[in-house]
């Protein structure tokens, strides 16, 4: 009698195990695998790294970390994606802590301007991590801030969403995301196809600050809370793009706050000349830099790094051999993006002569 | 609270848990407990205490009845009571608006003016008042012939009515067959427990894979019925029968399968009835408890009442023993299948559709059969061979797509205009086309092979019976293909989640 019981028992939880495997391999091929998803899901992937930037798109279209490492020896990767707000940030660096052990953090300080986002901004990021207890608080953190229509078994489970999508199983690429483990070529950077001239900022600059709102406030409280207690710098930097008086406000408030927290602040948009940023050729709208403002923006700041944080150079360590290939292959499409985007810029000029 | 969503299976785990992880003493509590919460939640204020008041009302008069049958007293003051009382709680939800405008109707032909809002009358029904009425109703008719002895718990007379498992959708069920099962102790059974959500999932595959998925072809031709015609009408009114019966059975699929898992067994509904050889074979295939219980409690005693008797005598006199004999046979018959018409819903479609129609078919049937039988013999046929029992399953399963047109559709005249243009062209494009209806390449093949295994499924169950006992003495690795292949096709086929509109079960809204 007993002996049947504990078969049964056992029998139920080994289907239990199995069921729980296949549902996350299904979940994980079936979900959407752009490069937001490679930018958070392929950090597991990476070498031991010292510096982690997260963000949203004012990240990965900025941060060059293989021309940071070619240049300095810095080991970074941009865990960022687009539309991701300040209530992401918490969970992003806890992911990204869960396979290193980063010496400086840096956050961008434009994603740190609002708290919340879309579904669709969410879903960058909360669906392409792992079936994780960092993945669970943040979506639960997520559905308390902002509540949802949807029942949250669709957020938790999100095989429960995509299940729509059933023929990617046909699909042999989708295959290969099984264990939701890709391999970001270019460490979460991402080469960007366009450009347009914009007009440079003016009078944004402003000693006022904004009031936050007691979300947002929370938000930020309980991210630099965590990042005090953590074993690894904090580098708050805000990245150059079309600032605004109110933006800048909100970026004062959020200064205070960081030097509360004794938290670097460095807000790029005060050092144009510095950095040589021409905006009739660097940028590709008014919230993105293209491929050459990325390169002047990572040439500033990994400079700045090398000077205020003591980050080892790893250039001559063999198990970053592949990292200078990769680097190869990543100066050869950013030559292309180049090539492509000053043969915009001719067409543009041949244009307005017409 | 639908039964396709989280919080109702999470209500039944819950419950679950309770049953079998508490006091044996008090197990026969959880289930009234459950029922109360899900009758609380899913009722108006109003709506809750009619409930009660018919259980209450059932109750005394089912006491009162059997103490005076006890004593050989006269209980029909009581009894009528009841019934009355239920019958009319009944009419009052369900058909009140029916019977106010056919009567308004009926007045403006007199030529008496009239304006009346008639939103007024529609006000919600208590969750499944259709189906604990009739329980309640034949709970006292079995107490008043002396078939069961009346419960003295009021808690257990509302269990009876209102458990939560099969309050909303049936199956009918009668107090002999659960009073042994509801109020004793049950031990957890790992195998009938494993049957039970076994049966679940099946159940869930029938509604999210089969009906879900079919229902979008059938909804885009009914709806616009001036657009499609010939073909499409037909095709489309097959398809709503097995989307009815993915639906309705599947439903009762997951009420019995969760039945099982309390160790309760529940009264089947349905017998593969599309293997039916005429109508009336079909109907005592489908919603079979519904079949029997007006059979008992309808029939029967109409077929015993003294106008009935009249009529047979009279009908004697004039057309001799044999046809007296079939005339209060098909009276009996009419009333019954008004009554089915009138259960289905206050309105015209249903009184005409699920009820003349199908009187009429098998009236008509009964008739001809001896006939075709005669023939069949003159002309060398045996009537048991395969290709002719075919035929007669192919004209059960178009005699019952017409009455279900009626069903399907928004009116009585909406179902004539649709039944119109189905004769009105043939269209057979509509053999092709029509299947794009349903969704893309995908969708198409997940519904023929989806519908395959039914029909699998279906021959299985008819010719080796049930399909459980089959896979459980097969080796565990097929076993287990079979549940997570089944497990895992609802999940990735199942038509639900967000941006779908999670439709309920059509047979709920009675």
């Amino acid at each position: 009698m007993k002996r049947s019981i504990i078969g049964n028992i056992v029998r139920t939880i080994c289907f239990i195990a199995v069921f729980i495997v296949l549902f996350i391999i299904l979940s994980y091929i079936l979900r959407q695998h752009g490069y937001d998803w490679e930018h958070i899901a392929g950090i597991k992937n990476e070498k031991p790294l010292d510096v982690i930037y997260v963000g949203g798109s004012n990240t990965f279209v900025y941060w060059q970390p293989l021309k940071a490492f070619n240049d300095y020896g810095i080991t970074s990767f941009d865990m960022a994606t687009n539309s991701a707000p300040a209530d992401h940030m918490l969970y992003y660096i806890k992911e990204a802590q869960k396979y290193h052990a980063p010496k400086l953090v840096i956050i961008e300080g434009r994603s740190l301007l609002a708290c919340g986002t879309s579904e669709g901004g969410f879903r960058n990021g909360s669906d392409a991590m792992s079936y994780s207890i960092n993945r669970t608080f943040f979506i639960h953190s997520y559905i308390k801030r902002n509540g949802v229509e949807a029942s949250p078994i669709y957020y938790y489970l999100d095989l429960f969403k995509y299940h729509t999508q059933y023929s990617s199983i046909l699909d042999r690429d989708h295959w290969e995301n099984m264990f939701n483990s890709p391999y970001s070529k270019y460490k979460g950077w991402k080469f960007i196809y366009s450009y347009s001239p914009i007009e440079r900022p003016e009078l944004f600059l402003t000693e006022e600050c904004a009031t936050l709102s007691e979300k947002h406030l929370n938000c930020l409280i309980e991210l630099f809370d965590y990042c005090r207690n953590q074993d690894f710098e904090v580098l708050i930097t805000v990245s150059p793009y079309a600032i605004t008086k109110d933006d800048f406000k909100i970026l004062n408030a959020i200064e205070i706050l960081a030097g509360q927290y004794g938290f670097s602040f460095l807000n790029t948009n005060l050092s144009y000349d510095e950095m040589n940023i021409d905006f009739s050729n660097d940028f590709y709208n008014i919230g993105h830099v293209n491929v050459f403002g990325a390169e002047k923006y990572t040439d500033f700041l990994s400079n700045y790094i090398n000077d205020n944080y003591s980050i080892p150079d790893h250039r001559d360590d063999k198990q970053y051999s592949t990292w200078f290939l990769e680097y190869e292959e990543f100066k050869e499409e950013e030559y292309n993006v180049k090539k492509w985007i000053l043969e915009q810029k001719e067409k543009n000029m041949n244009k307005e002569e017409q | 609270m639908a039964v396709l969503s989280i919080k109702f299976f999470s209500l039944v785990l819950l419950s679950l848990v309770f049953y079998y992880c508490g006091p044996k003493k008090l197990q026969w509590a959880v289930l009234p407990c459950t029922s109360l919460y899900f009758i609380l939640i899913n009722n108006t204020w109003y709506c809750q205490i009619f409930f009660f008041l018919q259980v209450l009302v059932t109750h005394r008069c089912a006491c009162k009845v059997g103490l005076k049958n006890r004593i050989g007293e006269a209980s029909n003051k009581d009894f009528t009571f009841g019934i009355i009382f239920n019958i009319l709680v009944l009419a009052l939800f369900k058909y009140s608006r029916f019977f106010i405008m056919n009567t308004l109707m009926v007045i403006g032909f007199f030529g008496v003016d009239y304006s009346l809002e008639m939103s007024v009358f529609e006000f919600s029904a208590p969750v499944g008042v259709s189906f604990y009425t009739l329980i309640l109703v034949g709970y006292l008719c079995d107490v008043k012939w002396g078939k069961t002895t009346p419960q003295s718990s009021f808690i257990k007379t509302a269990l009876l009515a209102g458990n939560y498992i099969h309050i909303m959708s049936g199956p009918f069920i009668r107090y002999e067959q659960v009073e042994n099962q509801y109020f004793v102790a049950h031990h957890f059974d790992y195998k009938e427990f494993c049957f039970g959500l076994q049966r679940v999932l099946w159940g869930l595959f029938k509604k999210l894979v089969i009906a879900a998925r079919l229902e979008n072809s059938v909804d885009l031709v009914f709806n616009n019925s001036t657009y499609y015609n010939g073909l499409y009408i037909w095709l489309a009114a097959f398809t709503f029968m097995i989307q009815l019966y993915a639906d309705f059975s599947g439903l009762m699929d997951i009420v019995i399968g969760i039945g099982e898992c309390y160790g309760i067994h529940l009264p089947e509904n349905f017998r593969t009835p599309f293997f039916s050889l005429s109508v009336q074979e079909y109907w005592q295939r489908w919603h079979i408890s519904l079949g029997l219980f007006l059979k008992d409690y309808v029939l029967f005693p109409i077929q015993r009442s003294r106008l009935l008797n009249y009529i047979s005598k009279k009908a004697k006199i004039a057309f001799g023993k044999k046809a007296s004999r079939k005339i209060s046979s098909y009276v009996g018959m009419l009333c019954v299948w008004l009554l089915i018409g009138i259960w289905h819903g206050g309105a015209w479609k249903y009184v005409i559709g699920m009820g003349i129609w199908f009187w009429t078919v098998i009236v008509a049937e009964q008739m001809i059969q001896p006939k075709v039988n005669a023939f069949l013999v003159a002309i060398h046929i045996d009537p048991m061979v395969f290709s002719w029992r075919l035929l007669k399953i192919i004209k059960t399963f178009v005699l019952v797509a017409i009455g279900n047109i009626f069903f399907r559709a928004d009116s009585f005249k909406t179902a004539l205009v649709i039944i119109k243009q189905g004769v009105s062209n043939l269209n057979p494009s509509a053999t092709v086309y029509y299947w794009k209806l349903l969704g893309s390449k995908g969708d198409i093949l997940i519904v023929f092979a989806s519908c395959f295994l039914l029909l699998c499924v279906s021959l299985f169950t008819e010719i080796k019976g049930d399909v459980r006992i089959w896979l459980s003495k097969q080796i565990l690795v097929f076993r287990w293909t079979v549940f997570l292949g089944l497990v895992f096709s609802i999940i990735l086929f199942g038509v639900y989640g967000p941006g779908y509109n999670a439709s309920e079960f059509v047979y709920r809204g009675f």
